[in-house]
């Protein structure tokens, strides 16, 4: 029935004036009487063994025909793109200062690769996006510190005792590039890997992408910093 | 390129009805599956006698319909979910929610995690975490407590501590296999004997609480 949505209305004419058979109608040629529209059991059965000679079903009609083979392919659209950002690569638009200045506070698309979900393959260093451990529904971009058994400060460096914790198995720990302005794992804990949706690997601002680099470096004291 | 032509143009009638209605299949499968409903079945005798009770026996496990629309938006108590384990993320579990976030959980103490049977054991290292409960646990914001419905052999929040509401993927809808379960919802008439002290919800309107304040300007 999809196949007979799709094809194009060539045999309009076929549809309305079904075939003659020679030595048939001939007697009733000269009354030229419209085909009945009641399906017979001879018409119904007529394409069932070849089911791809029959005409369009709604070959009457060419809007509809269109409509539906429109409404048809944008549903096929619809589907390819869902497998693809779900699965492979995804564009997503990221707010919030609290990985500058890596990411802009508003602008700036990212491009999420949907093959490291769940942690597989992430390393210490990578940027990755994740489903919120608090705020279900939301998501948030931060950059991983410390894989399962790694020993990571708990705290902010500089500021209380430096007490260090042991990320459990199937965890790892994030922390936004901008210490002071990020609600990380310090704040809620270890991150589960499970909810990591991807790894972030480019970003466009607004029209020059650019790599982002996954490697830790020493952090950046900006002058001005209001303890 | 003329061969490829005219080699898609010969097969053009199996493009057309074999590869083309299986990407369909494909496509419109996945998409369900991810977003709107999956089957699994529930393997490990954690919700004995509940799901799977012939497992040990006869290897059998119950397969489940797992509604996976809007899946962590609505979690209440008493619904048996499936989400994503906290320390392996590959696997998934399978587990009945308790409590929600805000409530206390009035721990157990049949369920405290030891190695062993139910007679005693030696302790494991989540025995520890689970004594620093004090036997009080306050489920925190946006998280759930889980456990398993057979408390002699279940590894749940009293191992783990509450998992977050978004590595829950689906709430369970009704057993698809075996035939004879088909339709039925086993999981609905438990009572379980882990008691939880409820969250005060208040639903007031802001009207409401303005008309309550009192003379001190307190509701």
């Amino acid at each position: 029935m999809l196949r007979s949505c799709l094809r194009r209305p060539y045999t309009i004419q076929h549809a309305i004036t079904p075939p003659t058979r020679i030595g048939l109608r001939v007697r009733n040629a000269s009354t030229n009487k419209p085909p009945s529209t009641e399906p017979t059991p001879r018409k119904l059965l007529r394409y069932t063994l070849k089911p791809w000679a029959a005409p369009p079903l709604l070959a009457r009609y060419p809007l509809a025909h269109q409509t539906v083979q429109f409404l048809i392919y944008g549903l096929a659209g619809c589907l390819a793109f869902h497998i693809f950002f779900e699965y492979f690569y995804v564009l997503e638009g990221a707010y919030g200062i609290s990985m500058l200045p890596t990411i802009a506070s508003s602008g700036d698309c990212l491009l999420i690769s949907k093959y490291y979900r769940r942690g597989r393959q992430l390393g210490v260093g990578d940027v990755v996006s994740y489903k919120h451990p608090i705020k279900a529904g939301e998501y948030a971009v931060k950059r991983i510190l410390g894989m399962p058994g790694d020993f990571v400060v708990a705290e902010t460096p500089g500021k209380g005792v430096g007490r260090m914790i042991q990320v459990p198995e199937g965890h790892c720990w994030v922390v936004g590039d901008n210490l002071t302005w990020s609600r990380d794992s310090r704040m809620f804990g270890p991150l589960p890997l499970a909810l990591v949706t991807g790894k972030v690997l480019a970003k466009c601002s607004p029209l020059w992408p650019t790599r982002l680099e996954h490697e830790l470096k020493p952090a950046v004291i900006e002058e001005g910093d209001v303890d | 390129m003329s061969t490829v032509l005219t080699s898609l143009r010969r097969y053009r009638r199996t493009l057309w009805h074999i590869a083309l209605p299986s990407l369909w299949v494909t496509a419109s499968a996945i998409f369900i599956n991810d977003n709107i409903m999956e089957i699994t079945s529930v393997t490990g005798d954690s919700m004995a006698p509940t799901l799977s009770p012939d497992q040990d026996t006869t290897g059998r496990s119950d397969y489940i319909a797992w509604n996976k629309w809007n899946a962590n938006t609505s979690v209440k108590r008493g619904d048996v979910v499936f989400f994503g384990l906290p320390s392996r993320p590959e696997d998934t579990g399978v587990k009945r929610v308790i409590a929600v976030e805000g409530d206390t959980v009035l721990l157990d103490p049949r369920r405290r995690p030891k190695n062993g049977n139910a007679n005693g054991g030696p302790d494991v290292p989540e025995s520890k975490s689970w004594d620093a409960w004090m036997g009080r646990a306050k489920v925190p914001e946006g998280h759930v407590w889980v456990e398993g419905d057979n408390w002699r052999k279940s590894k749940d929040s009293n191992w783990y501590g509450p998992i977050s509401r978004s590595l829950i993927l689906g709430k369970a809808m009704a057993v698809v296999l075996p035939t004879e379960k088909f339709g039925s919802k086993p999981w609905e008439k438990f009572n379980t004997r882990t008691r939880v002290v409820r969250t005060q919800v208040d639903t007031r309107t802001d009207l409401e609480l303005l008309d309550a304040l009192g003379p001190n300007g307190t509701v």
